[in-house]
């Protein structure tokens, strides 16, 4: 699952906290060109898969 | 190969999307189409050609993943009615499914197909991601925000979802 931050209704981050609560894991990679510090070890310590920042390259995004 | 020197040669070449959002591509000549038995050959020969992207040496990959997989191929290029003869003009009709993976897989994608879900708001980056992710034979699923996702439809929500979420949800509230 590739997820915004910032999203309307439901934050990312809460989103990501929701699924954890439901018990259902599925990879997250969390994107935001809006991102800071406390954001990505929030992201991080949920369990997300990565953390990239917008304008990224499509080399990061994807690596076989 | 014997050269055409009764006709005008012809070759076209046209890509897009059928309704399933899988790519297509047709080629059409003068020719006379392809032997039944020699097609799947001939199509694999074209589906393992190497894609050179020098810029993003990540995405070096065969020319399509799901074409990997064997179960590509919609081949209507065989000989039979409607395809000319060795003596005909009209052009023979070759046309080739290149990809299985590249589909929204609202619709086709089964329960062991990953799928990636891509949420975001901005319709640019959904957009970008998901001829990223085709690109490489992966399904995608679009939304512009969670509740989209959370409400969805689609097989992947279905999946998604499940039981437990269901439950989880209606304890919580």
């Amino acid at each position: 699952m590739v997820l915004d931050i910032r999203l309307p209704g439901l934050s990312g981050l809460d989103f990501q906290s929701e699924l954890a609560r439901a018990n259902i894991n599925i990879p997250i990679i969390f994107m935001t060109g809006h991102g800071d510090i406390p954001m990505s070890v929030r992201a991080m310590k949920g369990g997300a898969v990565d953390f990239l920042t917008n304008r990224f390259a499509i080399r990061t995004c994807w690596t076989p | 190969m014997q050269p055409i020197t009764d006709r005008p040669r012809e070759l076209a070449i046209r890509s897009g999307q059928d309704e399933t959002r899988q790519a297509l591509v047709s080629v059409t000549d003068c020719g006379i189409g392809i032997a039944a038995d020699d097609c799947k050959s001939a199509v694999q020969r074209i589906l393992h050609t190497k894609v050179q992207r020098p810029r993003y040496g990540a995405l070096d990959l065969p020319f399509n993943r799901g074409s990997s997989r064997g179960d590509v191929c919609r081949c209507p290029a065989m000989r039979g009615p409607g395809v000319t003869s060795s003596t005909g003009s009209a052009p023979a009709s070759s046309g080739c499914v290149m990809t299985k993976g590249p589909k929204s897989s609202h619709e086709t994608a089964g329960a062991r197909e990953p799928i990636v879900f891509v949420i975001d708001d901005d319709a640019s980056v959904r957009r970008a991601l998901t001829n990223l992710f085709q690109s490489i034979g992966l399904a995608v699923e679009v939304f512009g925000s969670a509740p989209e996702l959370l409400h969805g439809n689609t097989t992947g929500c279905r999946e998604l979802h499940g039981p437990r979420y269901q439950v989880a949800r209606t304890e919580r509230s």
